[in-house]
């Protein structure tokens, strides 16, 4: 895309308004991805705070050969990477389980709305994919990817994308039909 | 090439994935996002200027900032409607008549007439909520700070224009005025009037701001134009207005400044 070209041409100039309508133009799209992936508000702002930090850190770095967006959602499928083999989401999980348990022994009515039980139990299914499955039916289905697009995101080759997305929909498909997310988080509640 | 595109044709069409997808469909749109309020995303971006790459030479900053902004404002003179034009022109014709036809002091005119287009202006400036100004934040290709600082270029020049061609009628038509103090009439209710509009439309945001101020304007022309009044202003020497200009010119300078560096969110929004 042209424009994220002359905007890049102009942080690199050191303008702080380009950098505003980039950070913008791809702020709740990288938000999106980070949120599906994590599943929790606040970790969600603060990764994707880090990402974008790392963009603004890397763009001298970006050659012009590949599009920006690509660019861009490689550095957050590799910050959501690290982050997942990180000791601070070992520790995060565990406090957010504790919440989520909390919460959820507090509430006396918690799916009482049909359409947040069936969120909560796509959330749950989506979560319980390993997360290389997880990112690619992430990037397909909810960013409407390429399979090609995905794979150079992804740094995989087309055919293990396309391995990864119908296992990762396959289970999907089946712990939904089960309502295994319901199920969980029933079993959670009482 | 042709090869390679023929297979990632070939890989892209899966028909296993497709129905399995259209099988899901109905489920995984059920997995909203819960998006972070504007402050917060504004915090994230204030987290960002740290980062974005200096330029050793503050003259080529300077330079690129200001190209910058005159290229957008070429292209903002368009944006601005037929109303803001035709005041200002209205403005004109109504200096040039009412001195010309009902002999009204030449200086007092000046003096009313010259921060008319700003309050016009400041109009066109925050009509942020709609239209073309929404269209060019949404397309992401522009800030706001941006739009907003080429639109007070636009109105400032326009101003600017606007009160040179009314001191040249005024020396054409009247070779007795001073041309000096004519300017003076005008500079310095226009940069007073501008410094203050900015520091109000910081806080106080919408055309009921601007409605106010120019009827306030109008209340205190009203009481400048008054004998006594004129008389003492007169006796006021031409440093003093030089003075007062040039330090309402600096402090326009340093609000504008702020606007961009910062971003308009902050500026604005506080």
């Amino acid at each position: 895309m042209p424009e994220d070209q002359e905007l890049i041409e102009e942080i690199l100039q050191g303008s702080q308004a380009a950098m505003e309508v980039l950070t913008r133009k791809y702020y709740k799209s990288i938000y999106a991805f980070v949120y599906r992936k994590v599943g929790n508000k606040e970790m969600a702002y603060d990764l994707t705070q880090e990402i974008f930090i790392k963009m603004m850190q890397r763009i001298k770095s970006y050659s012009n050969k590949g599009s920006f967006k690509s660019w861009l959602y490689t550095i957050a499928v590799n910050h959501c990477r690290d982050y997942w083999k990180s000791a601070d989401y070992k520790q995060t999980t565990k406090i957010t389980e504790l919440q989520d348990s909390i919460k959820s022994t507090n509430s006396d009515v918690p799916y009482i709305f049909e359409r947040k039980e069936s969120r909560e139990q796509v959330k749950a299914a989506i979560n319980r994919l390993p997360d290389i499955q997880k990112e690619a039916v992430i990037l397909k289905y909810y960013h409407d990817m390429k399979i090609k697009e995905i794979a150079d995101i992804t740094k995989a080759n087309v055919s293990t994308v396309k391995s990864r997305l119908k296992q990762g929909l396959g289970k999907l498909a089946t712990s939904l039909e089960r309502g295994e997310g319901n199920d969980q988080k029933r079993q959670t509640n009482h | 090439m042709i090869k390679n595109d023929r297979q990632t044709i070939k890989f892209e069409i899966d028909d296993e994935i497709l129905e399995l997808e259209q099988e899901l469909e109905m489920s995984l749109d059920e997995f909203d996002v819960e998006f972070p309020s504007e402050s917060e995303i504004m915090m994230t971006v204030d987290a960002l200027r740290p980062h974005v790459p200096k330029i050793e030479n503050k003259w080529d900053t300077l330079v690129a900032s200001v190209s910058t902004v005159m290229k957008y404002s070429t292209r903002e003179v368009f944006y601005f409607s037929p109303l803001f034009w035709g005041l200002n022109l209205l403005f004109l014709l109504i200096g040039v008549t009412s001195t010309l036809f009902y002999e009204v002091d030449p200086y007092l005119i000046m003096l009313y007439v010259a921060p008319l287009p700003t309050f016009i202006g400041m109009i066109e400036i925050f009509k942020s909520g709609n239209t073309e100004m929404a269209e060019l934040e949404m397309s992401f290709k522009f800030s706001l700070q941006e739009i907003i600082l080429s639109r007070m270029v636009v109105v400032g020049a326009f101003n600017i224009t606007l009160n040179i061609l009314l001191t040249i009628s005024f020396a054409v038509l009247q070779p007795e005025v001073m041309i000096g103090k004519l300017i003076l009439y005008w500079a310095t209710p226009f940069t007073i009037v501008t410094a203050i509009m900015l520091v109000v439309a910081s806080k106080f945001r919408g055309s009921y701001t601007l409605t106010g101020g120019l009827v306030v304007w109008t209340v205190v022309a009203l009481f400048l134009v008054q004998q006594d009044v004129m008389e003492r202003i007169e006796t006021v020497s031409a440093v003093v207005y030089i003075f007062v200009t040039v330090a309402a010119t600096i402090f326009i300078l340093i609000k504008m400044s702020r606007i961009y560096k910062r971003g308009i969110s902050y500026e604005f929004n506080r």
